[in-house]
Parts: C-alpha cells; structure tokens; sequence
C-alpha cells in the first residue's frame, strides 16, 4: 500500500537531488571554463549557502550597520 | 424582464408587454409620456433598480396620473414586507396603477386590499417557483446528474447526459498541484501559475473531493429573504452560502477512475490545514533565513515560536513576545539551525526510515501509471499545439503583432514543457537502480548542506512538530504513516539511539 506521505517525501528529495546534481554540472562547467565568480556562487549553493547570505557569525555588538533599519 | 433569454422570448418579451400596454392606456383614455424598461431583473429585486427610482421620481410630477403594467408581478414580488414601501410612494403621490384588468387605487380601501393581495400572492408564486426548481436540481443531484450551468462545473471537470461526468484533459494539472503540493510546494502563487487560476482559487480547487470520483455537496446558497443580495444596479447577486444540514448533504459516487486517491486527497487537506493552521507564507519572490520557522512549539509553555528581527535573527516564543507569560529565552537563528540541522541529518538518515522511502519508491514503480492520465495528458498537448497554431495563424494574418505573438508563444511553450514533463513522470524507466537510490537518499545524508528553501520543501512534506525552549529539544513529531519516525521523542536531548 502506497503512502502519500512517503510518496510525496520521495517526489521532494528527488526533485532536489536533480536540481544539485544540475548545479553540480554547472559547477564543473564553470571551473573548467575557468569562470571563478560563477563558480563560487554555484559552490556556495551546493554548500546551503544563498549567494547573498552571510557564511561568518558577527558579534551583535559590531554589527551595527545592519540594525539601521530593524525595528530595535 | 427576469432574464435576457426571457427578454427574447416572444410571449414574454417587451414588445409584447408594451402592445398590451398600449391597450390598457387607450382603454382607459391615458396618454403614455415615459416607458421605463428593465431587463434581466427579477420582480423580487426590481425595487433596487435605478429604474425604479427613476419611476419614483417621476411619479413625483403632479401630471403623472398612473402608472401602466402588464402583470402586477411586473412591478414587485414582496419577500418582505418592507417591499410594500413603494405602495405608500403611490398613496402619497396619488398614483394609480393601471392593469389590463383595471386599474387599482391605493388611496382607498379595496386598493389597498387588492393591491396587498396581489402583492401578497405574486410573492407565493415566486416562493413556489423557487422550490419547484430547487427540488427539480435536488432530485438530479442526488442521482448523480447535473442540473445547474457549465459555469458551475468544476476545473478540469465536465458533465453530458450521454457521458456523465467525467475529467477534461486539463484535470491533470489539478493532479500535478495534488503532486506538488504532496511533495512540499506550499506556495498557492505557483500553484496558481499552473492550474492559471486565482492564488485563492488553488484552496478552492484542491478541497473539492470530485477529483477522488465523489461529488460532495455540503453547502448551499441560503434561501431566506435576508440573504438577498443584488448589484449596485439592482440585477440579482449570489446569494451567500451556508452549510447543509447533516442530512441534507449529498455524496454521490460520480466518476469511477479517481484523478487522484483518496489517500493522496487527505494528505493534501492535512497540508492545508496545517498551512492555514501554522501560517505557512510560501512567497516565491521572497528569500527567507528562517529554516524552521512554523514547524517549532515552545516546549515551555506550548505557543508558537515565531521569528524576529532584532539587529539579529531569533526564534522567539509567541506567549512571551505577544502575552509575556512564557520565561523561555530568546533562541538565536544561527545557533538553534546548525542545532536542529544536526538532529534531522540523524532522524532522517536511520535505517529504517531510508528503507521505507526505498520501498516507497520502488511501490511506485510498480504502481499501475494509469492509462487514462496518458490519453488525457497527450490530448492536453494536443490542444496546446493548437492553440500555438491558432496563435501563428493570427499573426499570418496580421491580426497580432509581433511582440504579442512573442509573449503568447512563450507562455504556450511554457505549457507545452510542462506537460511533457507530466508525461515524461507516467514513463519511468523499468529498473529502480543503485544511481537513483543514491539520488533519493542524498538530499537526507547531505541535509546540512541543502538551501533553506530545498530543506523547507522536505519539512513541509513530513510536517515535523519540534518542541524547543532554551535552545533544547523536548520533542520531534514527524507525520508520517510508515517507518520508524513517526514516534515522538521526548527527551531534553536533540538525538535519539540509531537503530
């Protein structure tokens, strides 16, 4: 008996894999075009890292700038 | 006029109502000086027209005498009695009406006896006609049959005496927002793209149990007079809908090869409750941080834990931050995430749980793929190709420019994709092989280094309540049927034994 759960689980984590199997290519792709820039982007992704995101924890206490515009 | 159909039709029609007034005027010796029509206007809701306030108006001139009619029905069919407020506008400006069977006085005794009984009875017709049809639709409802317009046929959905009812081509795309809803595309935006409805229409299309083969009707548009409702130029509205009694619901088995099952069904009205529920915000245009934002409970008190901006990202309990009762600390982002990373790269890679994911997979391949869904899918790419054609035709024809050809071209062949896609799924190669196990289980063993939204997706399909205050793991519940992980944990640790 087939579960809709676990059908749906499997359709996600396939659908993923396909996706970082893609980057992965893209990734090979790049390093062999000799294109770092591109090439780190797609690495950063491949690691759980979204282009724009921060890959170091900052101190609350020197990271002023970024409270600018926050509520506090 | 109740309905322009009526309007053309030669009995009923204005013509024939205004040579019957003409006589009635010529009868009475009374010179016809303004002719107001209405078409499409129920005589229950004809007081709300612009018509006739504009006949109020006019009935104001002292050289207004009367008013002509063909029926008394004509001018109103009272569902309440504050309907009879335009018999008063006649008494005060001692208007008559005039009927081909004479005229009525409202300013004596018997007009007003006359003219409320008529009232009174055109009102029990209207009630009358009202059942007789709602039993007529009841009856073919209850058999199975359709008894309204196509208009109210749902998407992908479609009914013939000959055929009965049966799935359009078009149905599969409501399959496919079944499938991606099932395996953790929350978002109604994208959902909407697909099936080219309304982002509310989406909820409304994946809660109708006619794609499981049943038509359930549990509600029905309210009857009583209060529920009336009409346009801003008087023409009738829907009247809202209210729920069926118990044993006034109808479930009719309607079509025997379910578009989707009743399992998969379910499961989809799970995710939407719990979406609507934990107010999950799929917005694709919008980059989240938060990887368990609407899967956490605090563990000290119960409330949600929601996220806040702070210089910092945190999870922060509801009943501390909203109603101040909860004493659990702020949790921040960067340290609770690699924390619960850490125990779902665990509870998602045990033995147990791979080998049901793996039998799972292999029950697909097994599953019948469903001969239907093909023809139907081939003549959903069939009538996609069409509408290219047509739309290359047009602009042959120099009926389009070249930009709008453009635009509609790719919109088609965004289509065209996807259902070839649709198709592609159905054909899966014979053999589950060790390449496509290593595909399935890889997002689970590398799941800390998977994006935010690629693990959201997975959290989303197994719906996990985690228990957390103080940056400790009371409790992990993940829903599901089969495997070994379906157990709530309750432990202050974050892990539990491998198997």
């Amino acid at each position: 008996m087939s579960s809709p759960q676990l059908s749906g689980l499997v359709e996600a984590a396939l659908e993923i894999s396909r996706k970082r199997a893609e980057t992965l290519g893209q990734l090979r792709d790049a390093l062999e075009r000799g294109d770092k820039e591109e090439a780190l982007v797609l690495a950063k992704q491949l690691v759980g890292l979204s282009d724009d995101q921060e890959s170091n924890r900052v101190d609350t206490s020197v990271h002023v700038d970024a409270g600018g515009g926050r509520p506090f | 006029m109740s309905t322009l159909m009526q309007a053309a039709d030669d009995r009923f029609s204005i013509p024939a109502q205004k040579a019957i007034n003409l006589r009635t005027a010529q009868s009475h010796g009374l010179e016809i000086v303004r002719t107001i029509e209405m078409a499409d206007v129920s005589g229950a809701v004809v007081l709300q027209t612009p018509e006739m306030q504009e006949l109020l108006r006019a009935i104001a001139d002292p050289n207004i005498h009367g008013i002509i009619a063909k029926e008394f029905s004509r001018l109103i069919r009272p569902e309440n009695l504050a309907d009879f407020y335009l018999f008063q506008a006649f008494i005060d400006t001692e208007t008559t009406l005039y009927l081909p069977e004479g005229p009525i006085d409202f300013n004596t005794f018997e007009g007003k006896l006359i003219g409320s009984f008529k009232a009174l009875w055109a009102g029990r017709e209207l009630s009358q006609i009202r059942e007789r049809i709602w039993d007529t639709k009841e009856t073919k409802r209850r058999a199975g049959k359709f008894g309204q317009s196509k208009i109210c046929l749902p998407y992908g959905v479609d009914y013939t005496e000959s055929r009965g009812w049966f799935y359009k081509p078009e149905a599969e795309r409501v399959r496919e927002a079944f499938r991606l809803l099932a395996s953790g595309e929350t978002s109604y935006v994208v959902l909407s793209e697909l099936l080219g409805v309304s982002s509310p229409g989406v909820k409304v299309i994946l809660q109708n149990p006619v794609y499981t083969g049943w038509r359930v009707i549990d509600k029905r548009r309210d009857p009583s007079p209060s529920a009336r409702r009409h346009t801003v130029d008087g023409r009738q509205a829907d009247r809202p809908k209210i729920k069926r009694a118990p044993d006034e619901i109808i479930r009719v088995r309607v079509i025997e090869e379910p578009l989707v099952s009743e399992e998969e069904f379910f499961r989809v009205q799970q995710i939407i409750a719990t979406k609507r529920q934990r107010h999950w915000k799929a917005r694709p245009d919008y980059q989240h941080r938060f990887t368990y934002n609407s899967f956490l409970t605090c563990a000290a008190c119960g409330e949600p834990v929601q996220t806040g901006v702070m210089r910092d990202d945190y999870y922060i309990c509801k009943g501390k931050r909203k109603f101040r009762l909860c004493s659990s600390s702020y949790m921040r982002r960067d340290v609770l995430d690699p924390k619960l990373d850490s125990l779902f790269a665990e509870r998602l890679t045990d033995e147990p749980f791979l080998r049901s994911l793996a039998e799972e997979m292999a029950r697909n391949y097994d599953a019948n793929q469903g001969a239907a869904r093909i023809v139907r899918l081939e003549a959903e790419l069939e009538r996609l190709d069409a509408k290219r054609n047509r739309a290359i035709d047009t602009y042959i024809e120099g009926r389009m420019d070249k930009a709008e050809r453009d635009s509609r071209l790719d919109a088609i062949n965004l289509e065209i994709k996807k259902v070839r896609e649709m198709i592609e799924r159905h054909h899966p190669p014979v053999v589950l092989s060790a390449q496509e196990l290593s595909a399935l289980f890889s997002p689970f063993l590398e799941w800390k280094f998977l994006l935010r939204d690629d693990k959201h997706r997975i959290l989303s399909t197994v719906i996990p309540e985690i228990q957390v205050a103080d940056y400790q793991v009371k409790g992990l519940y993940l829903a599901l049927t089969a495997g070994s992980n379906n157990e709530t944990h309750v432990g202050t640790g974050s892990s539990r034994p491998r198997a």
